[in-house]
């Protein structure tokens, strides 16, 4: 037999192809800012273990700063002051009591202890315990954390755990960071679940509502080693209340109020395995106890505790005529967290939102506030396509008389999310109003920002001070408007979560003005924290929560 | 394999024969001549059986299941290696994923007609089951035959045949959830060739009750019954074909194919969207003349595809504007030349058309369509070794794409036959994807176009009594576009993944006896992310269960025939991160038909659907009905007639 020739013109054609067009990329793909390290992505600059360089592990007692290991910081922890070469403690420094020896402080004599910056013979507070002639609280003393002679390194202490003072969440890559108030440090990025989007502390423990694995995820609050529990929740889970022993966690897209109760014992705080990142717990042992069900298109966003009282904002349907599901704040009885029970229900639907154009404006209350017997709820006012449609407004709600009326945020909010307070004041986070070309490529931003609103007893709280985010005219990652979100009241600091390019923006609150410290305005503490890292496809990245243990 | 497949045809009507005298025999009736299958005609030119000879190909007889309340979704489901989900109830979206490839990475022809919408996917439901007579479904990458779009193979949907003899039949068909079907068409004669009108109409209440659970993370506790609201679905619709042999080697035909469907859009069971509606209309025509040579042939072919979809009553779907309304229009010529040269078949297409999309206050974006293609058809070994060398170009827009294909069949012996192909394929980018902002999806238009490596193998064997067939499959997949959510509340695609999918597919079919048939088709699906960042790398992509398995038993004689059919569909996660799944379920539908009168044949056929009650979804918060009943009864006056397919 003869074999014909192969001579077709197509055959010669495909292998031609075969070889021009050539294999896809494989691998790994890591995020902005972090490097590819034995099959996973290391944050070169805090990494511990992968510290400036893969592999490159810091040893006891160090840390891992800006990709180098020190023993020191960059100045001293929250409540503590330099004295000489020395970080003290004022308040319970039996040597610098006070204050510096050398300036102003005392050094107690023997037999003596520091309480409060006083030289005492005995520790006097009831939250006092004596740790080596230091009368300190075990709650946050970072020298004596939990126990006398715990160290936080690096971190301060929260009740009575080593952890951050703000812990973010980082949705669009799947990540938790610390950052550490008193030096704008940040720790390393750590994978935390698929897409973490709210966070909470609970016994030594940091949990998050990952709307991807619908699981709430465990892990240590000190280094976020992952805990092997993870008990499952709801659809789209958009908070995460801790009232210990229960933890009330928001399912927006179920519409539920979901109830877990912890049933194992607080996390141990072993210095030893403090710095190594061992973990041995299994977890909290959280249990669900209590579910109730708000009803279609509901949308329950946030809640806030008021006594025996659990009030949650009800966004309402997507759609026009499913609106009317929600608009309304809800009083759920939670006396028995076990047995949630709804109460009355406060419609915000009726309140006049001043819409610009007059049409139609939907008040979709998003977070909300307890501060002085009263309740504030941020009213997103938008229109059918989640645009802005008229001014932010604060709804308040006084439980007692059950009466609601608004509250102007004044002309630079619009879209406001959430809400903070520190007892005088109301701080307010405005998403503002997003410019996009007709690609929706984000081109700007207007009225975003924070404001901030006294509070005085008695009468309708005013806009205080306002301040309105700025942005530089481009940069190299692509990646420019911010979207401000999430907030986080650290002492006199506010901290705002970019809910687009990842950054962290801090103000500081003086006396009754909010101040700029990191940001692109021409301020001393330079531009905001990258917080979270750009994904490197999508090009942003979401802030999408700001925890203050 | 055209040649292989006549064989085949001649095996088939040998058993045919065969299967009717023994039937005849066993059962001591006569027969009506209408049932007796007759032998299949030569595939339509552009069916994957002649397009592609050596790929992985099956076949779905639409007349096997008469009666049996089937959509074109649920024939589909029959055949490996597909997948078909839904959002549930009748006349509710269907599509269709082949190999893993996403819905829009699959290509489905309506004779010949592109269905592939503006969003790239094609909505099974729009296809109207009384319109079908058969399908071919086709494997693998289809880039080379069949052009951008086929990532994971194609699909041709081939209507009922127009007839020179006189016919007229009619259905009706009532069920569970006011569903209600009827049907009505006629054959015979027409300005000297054959000819078919068919009208048809449906609807569906689709208020189907599904299980709810209020409190689904509380222990213990209990599920209530719900209804499914705003869930309806009407369609009506017709088809005209003419064909016409013009001397002893022209042949001309023509279809006209036109519908509406109406249809609730219930949303999620949380979040439900009780006034929300969809319009879809559609109107496809093709033209279609073919010469016949002494060595070859040559071919043209025309199509026009028109349609709309207007939604309304909601904001998700219709922003502010009171409705949305998007209409496509898709023109396009082809012609064809096949010439056997020696050893090599030859053929070569040339392929221009235009698409254009028009929106509510959105874009109005054309593109022209220009593709070329040559193949080779090459004989060795005596015939039992068919080598098939392929190559297209395609320019779609500003796109453009290359899809080599090598593919051979070897006949061994003892009755088996080895099949392989390889090659690569690509889709450009929908006009949804670059261009249209629809609710809370909005465009990208910088996308590149997705791309596939692919290549298979499958042994099959054939007797009279018997098909069995089982392969392997790998594919590759780049730059696969995929919506993720953008800032606040919108969802954007993104080229972002490289993703591989292999698995094994099996199919048999089993005739012991003549009164007999015994078919199962199972899918193996392995997929895994191939680049991306650690959450998702090597992980699963979603919405690929790993098992289908379809089986099949019926038989009978004209009494009474009872059928039972299992469709077996495990876990599947439901996103890149695979920490949530879908549950396995098993779907069990029973049923049997009689031939209550032979001239004019009268059937009744009585069905039920989900025999178990089942509750299942196919998307997260989309229930899928549960047990429904359907009775079925059908008129048939056709004439005894030896064959009413011209064999070209």
């Amino acid at each position: 037999m003869t074999l014909p020739k192969l001579t077709s013109p197509a055959l010669a054609c495909l292998f031609a192809c075969a070889l021009l067009t050539g294999c896809p990329k494989t691998g790994v793909v890591c995020n902005a800012g972090l490097t590819a390290c034995d099959g996973g992505c290391a944050d070169l600059s805090a990494d511990l273990a992968n510290c400036g360089a893969c592999g490159d592990t810091c040893g006891t007692g160090q840390l891992c700063l800006a990709g180098a290991c020190t023993t020191g910081n960059c100045e001293c922890q929250t409540g503590a002051i330099s004295c000489g070469s020395q970080c003290v403690i004022p308040l319970s420094d039996p040597a610098n009591c006070g204050g510096c020896a050398s300036d102003g402080g005392t050094a107690c004599g023997k037999g003596q202890v520091c309480e409060q910056g006083q030289c005492k013979a005995a520790c006097a507070l009831s939250t006092s315990t004596l740790c080596n002639e230091s009368c300190v609280s075990l709650d946050s003393d970072p020298n004596n954390c939990g126990g006398c002679g715990n160290h936080c390194l690096g971190q301060g202490c929260h009740g009575g755990y080593c952890s951050y003072d703000v812990v973010a969440a980082c949705y669009t890559t799947g990540e938790v960071v610390g950052l550490q108030t008193a030096c704008d440090t940040l720790g390393p990025l750590t994978a935390f679940g698929p897409a973490p989007f709210a966070l909470g502390a609970m016994a030594g423990a940091l949990l998050s509502a990952d709307q991807m694995e619908k699981a709430l995820v465990e892990g240590r609050l000190s280094d976020f080693s992952l805990l092997s529990e993870a008990p499952q929740i709801g659809s789209a889970a958009n908070q995460v209340l801790v009232s210990d022993p229960y933890v009330y966690v928001i399912n927006t897209q179920d519409n539920t109020l979901q109830v877990l109760k912890r049933t194992g014992s607080p996390l141990s705080m072993d210095p030893g395995t403090l710095d190594a990142g061992v973990t041995t717990d299994g977890g909290l042992g959280l249990m669900t106890v209590g579910e109730i069900n708000f009803g279609a298109n509901t949308s329950p966003e946030w809640g806030v505790l008021s006594g025996t009282d659990l009030f949650v904002t009800l966004w309402g349907g997507l759609s026009a005529d499913t609106l009317d599901a929600g608009q309304k704040i809800v009083q759920v009885d939670v006396s028995n967290p076990q047995s949630p029970t709804v109460g009355p229900t406060y419609d915000l639907s009726t309140l006049a939102l001043a819409p610009f154009d007059g049409g139609l404006s939907v008040a979709r209350p998003q977070t909300i506030y307890a501060q002085g017997g009263l309740l504030y709820a941020v009213l997103n006012n938008l229109d059918l396509n989640f645009n802005a449609a008229g001014p932010g407004w604060l709804a308040e709600l006084n439980p007692s008389t059950q009466s609601v009326s608004l509250v102007s945020l004044g002309a630079s909010c619009l879209d406001p999310v959430d809400i903070a307070g520190d007892g005088a004041h109301l701080f307010v986070s405005c998403f503002g109003s997003p410019q996009y070309d007709s690609n929706f490529v984000l081109l700007g931003n207007s009225q975003a920002g924070v404001v901030m609103l006294d509070t005085p007893s008695g009468t309708a709280p005013t806009v205080a001070s306002s301040w309105t985010v700025t942005w530089p005219s481009s940069t190299d990652g692509g990646c420019a408007v911010p979207l401000p979100g999430a907030l986080a009241l650290v002492g006199e600091r506010l901290y705002v979560g970019d809910s687009n390019c990842g950054r962290v923006f801090s103000l500081d609150v003086v006396g009754n003005q909010l101040v700029e410290r990191r940001g692109y305005a021409a301020v001393d503490g330079g531009p905001p924290l990258q917080v979270c890292p750009l994904d490197p496809t999508l090009g942003f990245s979401n802030v999408a929560s700001l925890l203050t243990p | 394999m055209a040649r292989l497949c006549t064989v085949g045809a001649v095996a088939l009507s040998a058993f045919v024969a065969k299967d009717a005298r023994a039937q005849d025999a066993d059962a001591g009736i006569v027969l009506p001549p209408v049932t007796v299958p007759l032998p299949p005609a030569e595939p339509a030119s552009e069916s994957p059986a002649r397009r592609d000879p050596t790929g992985a190909l099956s076949h779905v007889d639409a007349s096997a299941h008469a009666g049996e309340a089937k959509d074109a979704a649920e024939l589909l489901s029959s055949a490996p290696g597909v997948l078909v989900q839904e959002v549930g109830g009748v006349g509710q979206m269907k599509t269709i994923s082949l190999r893993g490839a996403s819905p829009n990475g699959v290509l489905v022809f309506l004779d010949g007609v592109p269905l592939n919408g503006a969003g790239g996917e094609v909505d099974l439901s729009s296809i109207p089951p009384a319109v079908v007579d058969q399908i071919d479904v086709l494997r693998g990458g289809a880039g080379a035959k069949y052009g951008s779009g086929g990532l994971g193979g194609a699909v041709n949907v081939t209507t009922k045949p127009a007839r020179e003899d006189l016919g007229l039949a009619g259905e009706l068909s009532y069920g569970s959830f006011d569903t209600e079907t009827a049907q009505v068409s006629g054959t015979g004669p027409l300005l000297g060739g054959a000819a078919l009108a068919l009208a048809h109409v449906s609807h569906s209440a689709g208020d189907f009750p599904y299980s709810f659970n209020p409190t689904p993370q509380l222990p213990n506790a209990v599920p209530v019954t719900q209804v499914r609201d705003n869930n309806d679905a009407s369609m009506a619709g017709g088809l005209l074909k003419w064909r016409r042999p013009l001397g002893e080697a022209w042949t001309v035909d023509a279809m006209l194919e036109a519908s509406t469907l109406s249809r609730g859009l219930a949303g999620m069971v949380d979040d439900p969207t009780p006034d929300a509606r969809e319009m879809d209309t559609r109107l496809a025509a093709a033209l279609h003349v073919e010469h016949l040579l002494d060595r070859g042939s040559l071919s043209a072919r025309a199509w026009l595809r028109d349609d709309g979809i207007a939604l309304s009553g909601s904001s998700e779907l219709a922003g502010n504007a009171p409705s949305f309304f998007q209409r496509e229009l898709v023109v396009g010529a082809e012609a064809e030349a096949s010439y056997l040269l020696g050893f090599n078949g030859l053929t070569a297409t040339l392929q221009a058309g235009n698409e254009g999309l028009a929106v509510t206050d959105g874009p109005s974006p054309q593109r022209g369509l220009f593709s070329a293609m040559a193949s080779d058809e090459l004989l060795l070994l005596a015939g039992r070794l068919s080598l098939v060398p392929s190559f297209r170009f395609d320019q779609a827009g500003a796109f453009s794409g290359v899809s080599p294909k090598l593919g051979a069949a070897l006949q061994l012996p003892a009755g088996f036959v080895l099949r392989a192909n390889g090659g690569q394929a690509f889709r450009a980018p929908s006009f949804l994807e670059l261009y249209v902002a629809q609710g809370t999806l909005v465009p990208n238009p910088s996308l590149q176009p997705e791309r596939a490596l692919y290549g298979d193998g499958q042994l099959s064997h054939e007797t009279q009594f018997s098909r069995v067939s089982a392969g392997g499959f790998y594919a590759l997949y780049e730059n696969l576009i995929s919506y993720e959510l953008y800032p606040p509340l919108l969802a954007k695609p993104y080229n972002f993944e490289t993703a591989s999918v292999e698995g094994l597919e099996a199919e048999a079919e089993l005739r012991p006896r003549p009164w007999m048939t015994a078919t199962a088709a199972y899918t193996l699906t392995f997929s895994q992310n191939l680049r991306d960042d650690p959450r998702y790398y090597l992980k699963e992509l979603p919405y690929r269960p790993r098992h289908r398995l379809f089986a099949r038993a019926s038989g009978g004689i004209r009494w009474i025939r009872p059928r039972i059919e299992v469709l077996y569909q495990s876990e599947q996660f439901i996103n890149r991160a695979n920490g949530a799944n879908l549950p396995a379920r098993a779907f069990v539908n029973a049923g049997a038909s009689s031939d209550l009168w032979l001239a004019p044949l009268v059937t009744l056929a009585l069905e039920a659907k989900n025999l178990f009650d089942t509750q299942a979804e196919d998307f997260d918060g989309y229930p899928l009905p549960g047990r429904a009943f359907f009775a079925t009864l059908s008129v048939a006056w056709d004439p005894p007639h030896p064959t009413t397919r011209k064999t070209p």
